[in-house]
């Protein structure tokens, strides 16, 4: 039998407003709807608070739990998924204190940051300010090209998983869940300028990694 | 404006979170740059791409386990 296409469920499905009231009602097939939709990303989202797979399935599951228990209470000042995401961090954040309790020091040593720059290879201009090389030409069929058919998520969920973990909170929380500045600051407690500085090397980074699956697709 | 510049504003302009006058200068260089022009360009498909990835599908196994676990939960 013939998969249903992902494209066409996810628009024939209903919106988190339209989910809603009937969440409030305490519906399974809503709450299945809702958790089908974001818990692959909400583990993500966990696992960057420093926990392991384990753990962040743990917190998110906490997190549902929660969710539900206090939807009657949920005024939508927020959006659904904002307010959704709110909660996986703080239960994901709460779960990182008390593991690192009993973690050893190697474990307690924190990855730092040891580019504190743009993000630019030193030598990627020339003194005059121009580019030294040019940026290699890769456009966005190369890219739809170098994305098809591949595990692309999990290609990417590894690319962001060697960044830096603020440049890959706030890579994930702009760019992959689509939070604009604000919410993400409210989310992260990161401000705006600090967020461009980071959100500017990280893309740089995933660039180039997109960069290189297109140079694979055209050599293929 | 010179090369570098309009490369590490380039985030900020895609975003449009830069003012109206480095805008403006951006703009023009990019008019006159073609690297930078591609620079900029895959700065925005790299935002783009990554905000249209698809996660792999929720395992029907852990969903059943999640429902379970709200059920017992609610109990």
């Amino acid at each position: 039998m013939r998969q249903a296409d992902p494209v066409m469920t996810a628009d024939l499905e209903p919106s988190d407003d339209l989910l809603l009231p009937r969440l409030r009602l305490g519906e399974e097939a809503a709450f299945r709807i809702l958790v089908r939709r974001y818990h692959v990303r909400l583990v993500a989202i966990a696992r960057g608070a420093h926990l392991t797979r384990e753990a962040a399935e743990e917190a998110v599951q906490e997190a549902w739990i929660a969710v539900m228990r206090n939807i009657a209470g949920f005024e939508a000042r927020s959006s659904l998924r904002t307010w959704l995401t709110g909660i996986v961090l703080n239960i994901a954040r709460k779960a990182s204190v008390s593991a690192r309790r009993t973690a050893t020091f190697a474990e307690l040593t924190p990855r730092h940051d040891e580019d504190e720059g743009s993000g630019f290879d030193a030598d990627a201009f020339l003194a005059d300010g121009h580019w030294r090389e040019a940026p290699w030409h890769w456009s966005e069929i190369d890219l739809e090209r170098g994305l098809a058919g591949r595990q692309v998520w999990q290609a990417v969920e590894a690319a962001i998983a060697a960044l830096p973990p603020d440049e890959a909170a706030v890579i994930r929380h702009r760019d992959i869940e689509g939070f604009g500045p604000r919410e993400t600051e409210e989310l992260l407690g990161l401000g705006e300028a600090r967020q461009r500085v980071l959100l500017d090397r990280a893309r740089l980074k995933i660039r180039r990694v997109f960069e290189a699956l297109t140079r694979d697709a055209a050599r293929a | 404006m010179r090369c570098r510049e309009a490369a590490e504003q380039a985030g900020a302009f895609v975003d449009a979170e830069v003012s109206g006058r480095v805008r403006w200068r951006i703009r023009l260089h990019l008019a006159t740059c073609r690297n930078c022009r591609r620079f900029v360009r895959q700065i925005a498909l790299t935002r783009d791409a990554l905000g249209r990835l698809p996660p792999p599908p929720l395992d029907a196994a852990r969903e059943d386990e999640l429902v379970a676990a709200l059920r017992e939960a609610s109990r």
